[in-house]
């Protein structure tokens, strides 16, 4: 591969490929590698800039060429449907609504979709497992960790009896803030694959682009949102409800 | 395709360069690596790798035994198409 090759033949690369990307990998590599090769063999590297965007333009259109590959392949055009917008969610707090099964039902859709490459998919199943059921979960079983309390009665000199409570432990300040790093990644990465994945869905229609907009997106993303403050609040209860003994 | 190999090999370039060089057959030449894909898929046309002069290796196209069996009924069916067109356009 040439060093010295222009820079619009890896554009139309990189074109093409995105628009091969709901091909299988295999057919997908294997498809640009022949195409890389003609453009490499048919213009010199001392063209210019217009021969080497004529040579483009015979080459065709990169969804031209996707076409007719699909057409090979069988493969019906991708487009976003409810799969694809119900894995969005799921993913990201299917597992805080219903507790793994949700995110769990969020991997499965998200696999069975065509309108996304398997690094895509590897990214937003492997980066944060659990989406932001992750960071929740752990976010509650620390919190009674922080300090361990005891509590006793003992008798002091006037002879009265007096509720002594004990409280050991407690983390540093450069532990503390390690967590919060780690739990501010774990809330963040999450959010970024999902909004990843939905910038990366093939524009299905006209204007559905923005898919936060009202649309076929907003109801599954409204349930999402308030699933999430339900459980937020519920949270903050639970934090306070008997079982916490206060200091005397 | 089949056609432009019925005599002897050719690799991948020359042959999309020919036949889009032909006059309203293609108008992009990207489309027809698939197409090229499709044939080696069915069996019609085989592949070999050989080193060409100054450059990485070149995949050869040929016809088999099946591709070349696929282009005589084409040839035929194509002559008697042309042959009915021609009759009822310019009797």
């Amino acid at each position: 591969m040439s060093t010295t090759r222009s820079p619009l033949i890896d554009r139309y690369l990189t074109e093409l490929r995105g628009a091969l990307r709901e091909m299988p990998r295999r057919h997908r590599d294997e498809l640009v590698a022949e195409i890389e090769a003609h453009i490499e063999q048919t213009v010199p590297d001392s063209a210019s800039d217009a021969e080497v965007l004529t040579a483009l333009d015979r080459m065709g259109d990169p969804e031209q060429i996707a076409a007719a590959e699909r057409e090979r392949l069988g493969i019906e055009p991708a487009t976003a449907g409810w799969l694809e917008w119900l894995a969005i969610p799921l993913l990201l707090v299917g597992g805080i609504v219903i507790p793994l099964v949700g995110w769990i039902v969020g991997v499965v859709f998200l696999w069975l979709s065509r309108c996304w490459t398997t690094r895509d998919k590897l990214l937003a199943t492997l980066l944060v497992p659990g989406g932001l059921a992750l960071p929740f979960v752990l976010s509650v079983s620390t919190v009674g960790g922080v300090e361990a309390c005891s509590t006793g009665t003992r008798t002091n000199q006037s002879g009265h009896q007096v509720t002594v409570t004990h409280c050991t432990g407690g983390t540093s300040t450069a532990v503390q803030i390690g967590w919060m790093v780690v739990l501010a990644f774990l809330i963040i990465a999450p959010i970024y694959t999902a909004v990843r994945l939905g910038r990366r869905l093939p524009p299905s229609g006209r204007s559905r682009r923005a898919f936060w907009l009202p649309g076929r997106a907003s109801l599954p993303l409204l349930l999402a949102g308030a699933a999430l403050g339900g459980a937020a609040v519920w949270y903050y209860q639970s934090t306070r409800a008997p079982g916490h003994t206060a200091r005397v | 395709m089949l056609a432009l190999l019925r005599d002897d090999e050719r690799y991948a370039v020359e042959l999309v360069q020919e036949l889009a060089g032909k006059d309203g057959l293609v108008t992009s030449e990207g489309t027809l690596y698939p197409l090229l894909s499709r044939l080696r898929r069915e069996g019609v046309v085989e592949t070999t790798w050989r080193e060409s002069p100054g450059g990485p290796p070149r995949r050869y196209y040929a016809l088999t035994l099946a591709g070349r069996s696929v282009l005589d009924v084409f040839t035929a069916e194509w002559a008697r198409f042309r042959d009915t067109v021609d009759g009822i356009i310019a009797p």
